[in-house]
């Protein structure tokens, strides 16, 4: 059964921004923040990131990687993609619903 | 910032310790910095995900307690800082204050033969109206500590005076309305009259 990622609460948005981060392939914890600054351009702080990367693994929506040089890469599970593939789908249906009712405005 | 990491669990810690501390080696520190981390750290004991090795009763009731003291804690601070709104005055710079002495608060006992000798001198006095006896303690009648601890009388029965049941004496102006004087005088000639002649 798939994890709904709004079932982590306030770390849902975390959550995506790491999942997407981790899509393209595996990442160690400051990179993964400085994708997603460079992706927003909001800062994630490595407080929330921990608490965020923490429950994602506990899900098994990422997994991590033996470390290099005191960093532990991690990478998104099959679990992780499915997940995030259908929480996009639904903000893609959402985004498309809210300007098609901004457009009849 | 390193030693913020000591807030987290140490089960979490044994599982990201090294990376974290290796993320915030590349961060210039920051006060929202330390809030992130604290807050984070709340949350790792609140939410243990990790494998902690303990039952998970155990790490619940470890969880409440925490929450219980943080909760203890925001409460405390927050009324203290709602005090210091409440009073504009504070700290009271312009007031000091020296103690020169000190005494244990002592009632008066309504079952000394002095204290019964003065109610029935008052009912003698005006029978329509019965004395009002109560143990007094506190204000001007400190003085009956003093006299316990240094002059040995354990207690005194103090007298009560019509000034004060009339005039409400410790009103905030402390005023004495001039028509009570008149019978508050002939009251304390009768009783210390009665006194004498009771001795």
């Amino acid at each position: 059964m798939n994890l709904d990622l709004s079932e982590l609460g306030r770390f849902s948005e975390p959550a995506v921004l790491i999942l997407v981060s981790l899509a393209p392939g595996a990442k160690h914890g400051y990179a993964i923040m400085e994708d997603i600054k460079a992706m927003t351009g909001t800062e994630m702080r490595a407080g929330t990131l921990y608490a965020a990367l923490n429950r994602l693994e506990h899900h098994g929506l990422i997994e991590p990687l033996p470390a290099e040089d005191r960093r532990k890469p991690y990478r998104l599970t099959a679990e992780g993609a499915t997940a995030l593939r259908d929480q996009l789908t639904n903000l893609g249906s959402f985004a498309r619903m809210g300007l098609q009712r901004l457009a009849t405005t | 910032m390193r030693w913020l990491l000591r807030l987290y669990p140490r089960a979490w810690r044994a599982l990201y310790e090294e990376e974290f501390g290796a993320v915030l080696d590349q961060q210039s520190p920051s006060f929202l910095v330390v809030i992130d981390i604290a807050a984070g750290a709340l949350d790792a004991h609140l939410h243990p995900y990790q494998r902690t090795g303990r039952p998970p009763m155990l790490s619940r009731l470890r969880a409440l307690a925490i929450a219980i003291f943080c909760a203890s804690m925001c409460f405390a601070l927050a009324y203290g800082f709602l005090q210091k709104l409440a009073d504009p005055q504070a700290p009271f710079d312009d007031v000091r204050t020296t103690v020169l002495w000190d005494a244990v608060p002592v009632l008066t006992p309504l079952d000394d033969p002095f204290a019964q000798r003065v109610a029935a001198i008052v009912r003698a006095y005006d029978p329509d109206h019965p004395p009002l006896t109560q143990p007094l303690s506190g204000g001007t009648l400190g003085l009956l500590g003093p006299l316990r601890d240094l002059v040995g009388v354990s207690g005194l029965g103090a007298p009560g005076n019509p000034i004060y049941g009339g005039s409400d004496a410790h009103a905030p102006n402390e005023n004495i309305r001039l028509s009570d004087l008149p019978r508050a005088v002939d009251f304390n000639v009768y009783l210390l009259r009665a006194l004498g002649q009771a001795v």
